[in-house]
């Protein structure tokens, strides 16, 4: 555990100066600007648009900055042998990898309260009043977070293409917020074969409408965030274990 | 081996997962998309973002009903339709695929049945809206009072349409359009006090076209 923090912080530092990073922030600025402009268009309804606007730029660049740096990171090192001297150290695989999720996964968390720092003194400038909701969206989207990071790398260093492993978290960003859709249509398809394919993808997926606190706010008490949160945050640690796992077991059998 | 069980205990525990799994709104797949608008919101929806579609699809309803619509009166003249009067036919449909994206968003709701009940005189659709809205968060009292609101105005009684609808000024969901309603009822039924109230609150909203009708109101009421 002790050999994990230099990687981490060594990550997080490397974060903070990738360009890719620092774009992405800049950009989460311009977009959080953006939104007032459209808040002020839904009049009445402003802060709701401001509060809605700003959370999906949030998300939608964090994720950017995240799967970006999942990507290209581990295979980076692999490509320049960095990671060579790293490993001639007495530090395992597997502890070199969780290390540089952690760092990553922490630089994220970093931005996207950077970001909602700024989101926030911006509601307050308009005259919102502080709702625990806010927390719980925030917290739904560093678990998705958390949930893409592992995911890319895993699948970054199965497909040793960071192109390929951009292009498929993104597909299965995206799947993972059709869950019910896709729930649907098994039903729909019944007991046929050609549902199986369709059942097994459905429970390989991940559910990240299950973490989409964010859009339950103001949702009547019943249907409210309260019971789920345990739930995935159980549902997000163990998910990014299991592809922290598999991932771990690819980078063991890599030729390095 | 260990890959095997690892992979093993994904799919059992994504599948006990899915077995618990409640999503509170409607699949998209039950969403009827117009052309307009159906890539805009399936974007959104694989992003998870319904509510922030629904919010644009507020902006848009907003933008249509806020923009004067101007026909020919039959002697060939160009007119221009006095503020929130006119006919405006897609009102209903684009208030009911609100509903559709975030059955939540009650300010839609009222805002859709409040515009085509008592600005555009089209009762009927405002219950359709109403229904629609009530059907998919029946615990919503505003939506209620609405329907009452709408049938004593079929009947001609404004108390009783006052008697419905004061509660919802209170609300913070209740649309600047319905207190501006309420407060010239008040006025109408000589409860000054009360219409000054509302004009007050009327000038916190958002909407300028609304702070200067309450202002003038206010002044006309000598309370400025």
């Amino acid at each position: 555990m002790r050999a994990l923090w230099p990687i981490a912080s060594n990550t997080l530092r490397e974060q903070w100066r990738s360009r890719a990073y620092q774009v992405a922030l800049l950009f989460a600025g311009v977009m959080l600007y953006l939104s007032l402009l459209l808040g002020m268009l839904a009049v009445d309804q402003e802060l709701r648009a401001l509060l809605d606007f700003g959370l999906g730029f949030i998300e939608t660049l964090a994720l950017a900055a995240a799967v970006f740096g999942a990507a290209n990171q581990l295979l980076r090192e692999m490509e320049t042998k960095v990671v060579y001297l790293v490993l001639s150290r007495p530090l395992s695989r597997g502890s070199y990898l969780l290390g540089r999720v952690l760092g990553l996964a922490l630089s994220i968390a970093l931005a996207v309260l950077a970001m909602s720092a700024l989101h926030l003194s911006i509601l307050f400038f308009k005259g919102w009043a502080w709702h625990g909701d806010y927390a719980l969206a925030v917290f739904g989207i560093l678990l998705k977070l958390l949930i893409a990071v592992s995911l890319t790398t895993l699948l970054a260093l199965s497909t040793t293409s960071p192109l390929s492993a951009l292009t498929m978290t993104g597909i299965l960003w995206t799947l993972g917020h059709f869950i019910q859709e896709l729930n649907f249509l098994a039903r729909r398809l019944g007991e046929s074969t050609a549902s199986w394919p369709l059942l097994a993808l459905l429970r390989l997926l991940p559910n990240l409408e299950l973490l989409n606190f964010r859009d339950r706010i103001a949702l009547p008490e019943a249907l409210g965030t309260s019971s789920p949160v345990l739930f995935g945050l159980i549902y997000s640690l163990a998910y990014s274990a299991a592809c922290l796992l598999l991932a771990q077991a690819l980078i063991r059998r890599k030729d390095l | 081996m260990r890959w095997a069980a690892l992979v093993l205990a994904l799919i059992l525990g994504n599948h006990a997962t899915l077995q618990s799994f409640y999503w509170p709104m409607p699949p998209i797949s039950s969403v009827p998309l117009s052309a307009r608008d159906a890539t805009q919101n399936i974007f959104l929806a694989s992003l998870g973002m319904r509510r922030l579609a629904a919010d644009l699809a507020f902006i848009r309803l907003l933008m249509y009903y806020g923009t004067p619509e101007s026909g020919e009166d039959g002697h060939g003249h160009s007119h221009e339709t006095p503020f929130g009067a006119g006919h405006y036919p897609e009102l209903l449909e684009r208030s009911l695929r609100i509903l559709d994206l975030d059955p939540y968003f009650s300010y839609a709701a009222l805002y859709g049945a409040g515009a085509l009940a008592f600005n555009l005189g089209r009762p009927q659709e405002a219950v359709r809206v109403l229904q629609y809205a009530s059907a998919r968060n029946p615990k919503e009292w505003k939506y209620r009072a609405y329907l009452a609101a709408i049938g004593f105005q079929h009947k001609g009684d404004a108390l009783s349409i006052l008697r419905e609808l004061s509660p919802v000024v209170d609300d913070p969901d209740c649309p600047t359009m319905i207190k501006n309603l309420v407060a010239f009822l008040n006025l109408r039924a000589g409860r000054r006090g009360e219409a000054r109230r509302i004009y007050r609150s009327m000038l916190e909203s958002r909407d300028p076209a609304y702070q200067e009708v309450a202002r003038r109101a206010l002044e006309k009421l000598g309370a400025s």
